[in-house]
């Protein structure tokens, strides 16, 4: 019986030097997504509000900005003693049938960009080349880069992203639906409220 | 249970082990006294069953085997109001008195179970869950220290705390519509330890 304690005494013990809370909740959501609806997109003969990065600004690239409101859409993001992983696995941009655009034909490359603002202007997290097998494709599906943790770059709950369109054919400007989907990983030390 | 009826079961059980119930655990008598009366005192019982309520076990039926007087083995059907489980496990007890510490380790499951009537705004859980809610099971593990009251002759007490391990999938997406923007929630997996308690009566024979 003496053994007994002392593997459970061991057992605390090691239990008491992980680096991991003892008291802690964790959830998993391997498919988050997040669409913001009806985003304007300029014509590929627009003025850039935004150079595409790096520098120099390419001419037939048009960028756009668009924000996730993660504390709201996400908010456990937000708790207090919420540590989180947030990875993105793809972005979609679908055309919508009541928008002026007719195809996605003229995007030749999509970029997305986080933290566009930093400098060196950020991060490319999921890119995208047109396929000849689709010339004319409605949707454009973006594959996201899930090795980087999105979490380091979200600001007062905010995730800037920055979509970079380069043009090889003239392009009216489009409405779409921007599908931004992730894997989540959070994790609440809630020991650290008793 | 009322009190009073504890109080007799408790005085009755501890009557069986042979204690006087106003001490908090009889000392262990002189070797040379207890050689005799050991030898001739009978093998403790192997088997019994017990029914325990706790959390995350909800109400829990065992069959206990003791294929030696320190460990014991059991397992059994569990039940939350929601659904039917199983669980099994294992207790050490360092001693077989009429107080005796005890440490367990247990494992348990509960099969999926549609839980969407507990999906209503006023209850704080947000309608649009409803349909993560509708295939849920877990699985929990649990460490606990206690204390045995009564006759491992007969019936007994116990009262045990510790801390539990928690592993719950809810299969489905659900979606809500938060700033203007449309979040969908596919297959979430929830982990988390927490303390645990749980209190049953057990008897052997």
């Amino acid at each position: 019986m003496r053994h007994a304690l002392l593997v459970a005494i061991a057992a605390a013990s090691l239990l008491a030097g992980c680096s991991d809370p003892a008291l802690f909740a964790q959830l998993e959501v391997p498919t988050v997504r997040v669409t913001l609806p009806s985003q304007s997109f300029p014509a590929s003969s627009a003025v850039a509000q935004y150079p595409c990065a790096p520098p120099p600004a390419q001419q037939d690239c048009v960028a756009t900005d668009l924000t996730y409101d993660l504390s709201t859409q996400l908010p456990i993001v937000s708790k207090p003693n919420v540590s989180y992983e947030l990875r993105l696995t793809s972005v979609s941009i679908a055309l919508r049938t009541d928008g002026s655009g007719t195809d996605l034909g003229g995007v030749k490359a999509v970029a997305i960009r986080i933290d566009p603002q930093a400098t060196g202007g950020g991060i490319v997290v999921a890119s995208y080349a047109r396929s000849a097998a689709d010339p004319h494709p409605t949707s454009i599906a973006v594959a996201g880069d899930s090795s980087v943790d999105l979490a380091s770059y979200v600001r007062s709950g905010q995730l800037p992203i920055r979509v970079e369109m380069t043009f090889d054919a003239p392009t009216p400007a489009f409405t779409a639906d921007v599908t931004s989907t992730y894997e989540l990983q959070a994790k609440v030390d809630w020991g650290a409220y008793l | 249970m009322p009190i009073a009826a504890l109080a007799v079961l408790l005085s009755t059980t501890l009557a069986q082990a042979g204690v006087d119930a106003s001490l908090p655990a009889a000392p262990p008598p002189p070797p040379e006294a207890a050689a005799a009366p050991e030898a001739a005192k009978p093998d403790l019982p192997r088997f019994g069953f017990s029914a325990d309520v706790g959390a995350p076990e909800g109400l829990a039926l065992s069959a206990i085997w003791r294929p030696v007087p320190y460990v014991r083995l059991f397992g059994g059907p569990n039940w939350n109001y929601a659904a039917l489980g199983f669980h099994a496990g294992a207790t050490v007890v360092p001693w077989a008195w009429a107080i005796s510490p005890t440490l367990s380790v247990e494992g348990g499951r509960y099969y999926s179970s549609d839980l969407t009537w507990l999906a209503k705004d006023a209850s704080g859980v947000p309608a649009a869950l409803a349909p993560l809610l509708k295939d849920v099971g877990y699985t929990y593990g649990s460490l606990q220290l206690g204390l045995e009251l009564g006759s491992p002759r007969g019936f007994q007490l116990s009262i045990r705390a510790g801390l539990s391990y928690l592993s719950l999938v809810a299969h489905g997406t659900a979606t809500v519509n938060r700033s203007g923007a449309t979040v969908e929630l596919t297959d979430p997996h929830l982990q988390a330890t927490f303390p645990s308690v749980k209190a049953g009566l057990q008897y052997w024979f």
